[in-house]
């Protein structure tokens, strides 16, 4: 973290061509990124590119001054001391509450007859905050991936989930029972890199912006 | 028995210091501690269990994390920090001396961890307290103090964030915000997040020409903050007029920072944190604590800071690798 250059944390996943878009915009040379899919340190450019949910341990841990990420990533790593700078706009999805399409629907079936919802998901601290906020007592399985398994396989009730178009969950014969959030991609900074190179940091900010 | 955390020998956030570390981290910690001294703040020491009924009821939200119950059914709490055992030795040792006091102290504190996040749960702090500082409150001496122990450290690239715990209230107030948009704003800003900032601040009025949003985001060097910006708050005023009164090589690591918000409730007024480029979190920091003192009951000006020597260590650490792969 010397002088002002700058190191953005890029996830590689859902995110990743949009976020690379965006730092072209910027005025940031993301050539050597999309030439290679295996190298994962960029230092010529200023890039690292990690896994998604690895964003912000890497933005508070000053490894990287900024880092792209979802809203939905930021909402299970609240624990983690970061500042979220800007709504990016893009990468769009919902969050929903989602089973398998039958009636009726085997979440409040199984509320009502077991007293306790299974849910499978990858986001346990926003899935467990919506289901306290409906009053509704519910077991969560941490799943790392492929959550539309879980409710066709026995393991869950239903699903928290992101949805871009739906075209997953009726591939699997899912519908979705509520919307419960909504993310976009977020660009962050490491609290300390946000005072020490403030000039460089709101001037990218400002190239980035969306508005 | 064996362990029953895993291969975990010690409680997490907690370590063995071997003779390797302990060598750096005395040298360093003797030459900041011995700067400390003869700048006239005398070292002292304190219990490491307190009674928890002699903590004031209004810190408790800094809460001790750690309580152990005595022979007799008292409560004893682990000090989370020196700030407040500091503040009972001038309330209560020096009661009739109007002050100035002033403490160092090299101790042991002991902190609640957020899990997984490898925080340490028993910090080393190093830190000084000014107790009856006079006119700004001990504020300038106390900074250039603070300057000089960094100094003394070995550390050559550091920095001080400073802010007042005020600014951000007046800004609100000088913007006309009000009702449910306020309360949102103050914890977004405290939580970092100015997404939320800017989407509230949009309809607020602006503030010495620029608008809400502009300003709670605003870190500025002393000599880049525009004066329309510098006069807009009393407390900012005061900030500016201070961190312009200070020599120019402690001027020149300054940052002004509008949002800047101590995590610690007894701050009121300057606050201030330490940085090095070569470490991504604070290395420590302080500010003002007159409301602290007055629960136990003194009247005065306080003021303080507190260092992480291990993190002291780390970034010295960190600029000597960063020296060598530069040349």
């Amino acid at each position: 973290m010397t002088d002002s250059k700058l190191t953005i944390a890029v996830p590689r996943g859902s995110l990743f061509k949009e976020a690379l878009d965006c730092l072209d915009r910027a005025g940031i040379d993301t050539t050597p990124v999309r030439e290679n899919d295996r190298r994962l340190h960029f230092p010529e450019v200023g890039i690292v590119t990690v896994r998604p949910t690895d964003v912000p341990t890497y933005v508070d841990c000053g490894a990287a001054d900024l880092g792209i990420t979802g809203k939905d990533v930021i909402g299970e790593q609240l624990d983690r001391d970061f500042i979220e700078l800007l709504d990016l706009e893009f990468g769009g999805c919902k969050m929903v509450v989602a089973t398998i399409e039958i009636e009726p629907d085997p979440m409040v079936e199984a509320a009502k007859r077991l007293g306790v919802v299974r849910v499978a998901t990858k986001y346990p601290k926003a899935a467990a905050a919506w289901f306290a906020s409906q009053g509704t007592q519910v077991e969560i399985v941490e799943v790392k991936g492929s959550v539309e398994l879980a409710p066709l396989t026995g393991l869950a009730d239903g699903i928290v989930d992101l949805v871009a178009t739906g075209a997953t969950l009726r591939e699997n014969g899912l519908i979705a029972r509520a919307e419960i959030g909504s993310t976009t991609a977020r660009l962050i900074a490491n609290p300390v890199a946000h005072r020490l190179k403030a000039a460089a940091i709101d001037d990218l900010a400002a190239r980035i912006s969306p508005a | 028995m064996t362990a029953t955390q895993g291969s975990m020998p010690t409680p997490s956030g907690t370590r063995d210091v071997l003779p390797d570390e302990m060598r750096e981290l005395r040298a360093i910690t003797r030459a900041m501690v011995d700067r400390l001294d003869s700048a006239g703040y005398g070292e002292v020491r304190t219990p490491t269990l307190e009674y928890e009924r002699s903590l004031p009821g209004g810190s408790a939200a800094l809460g001790p994390a750690y309580r152990l119950i005595d022979e007799h059914g008292e409560t004893l709490v682990l000090r989370s920090d020196m700030t407040l055992p500091i503040a009972r030795i001038a309330a209560t040792r020096y009661s009739n001396d109007s002050g100035p006091l002033r403490f160092c102290y090299l101790s042991r504190a002991w902190r609640r961890v957020k899990p997984r996040s490898g925080e340490a749960r028993e910090v080393l702090q190093l830190g000084a307290e000014l107790i009856g500082g006079g006119a700004d409150g001990g504020a300038s001496e106390l900074l250039n103090l603070l300057g000089e122990v960094l100094d003394a450290s070995g550390l050559k690239g550091w920095k001080l964030a400073v802010g007042d715990s005020r600014i951000v209230g007046e800004l609100l107030d000088a913007s006309g915000v009000a009702g449910d948009d306020r309360g949102v704003l103050v914890d977004a800003v405290r939580r970092g997040d100015f997404v939320e900032v800017k989407r509230r601040a949009a309809s607020a009025g602006s503030v010495g020409g620029r608008s809400l949003n502009d300003l709670l985001s605003l870190r500025s060097s002393v000599d880049l903050l525009a004066a329309e910006v510098a006069s807009s708050t009393p407390a900012l005023a005061q900030l500016h007029a201070l961190a312009t009164a200070l020599p120019a090589e402690l001027r020149e690591r300054i940052i002004i920072d509008l949002s800047l918000s101590p995590d610690l409730n007894y701050y009121e007024g300057l606050v201030f944190e330490v940085y090095d480029p070569a470490i991504g979190r604070p290395l420590g920091g302080g500010g003002r604590y007159d409301p602290l003192l007055r629960e136990f009951g003194k009247a005065t000006e306080a003021i303080g800071f507190a260092l992480d020597a291990d993190l002291v260590h780390a970034a010295l650490a960190g600029e000597e690798r960063g020296e060598r792969s530069a040349t």
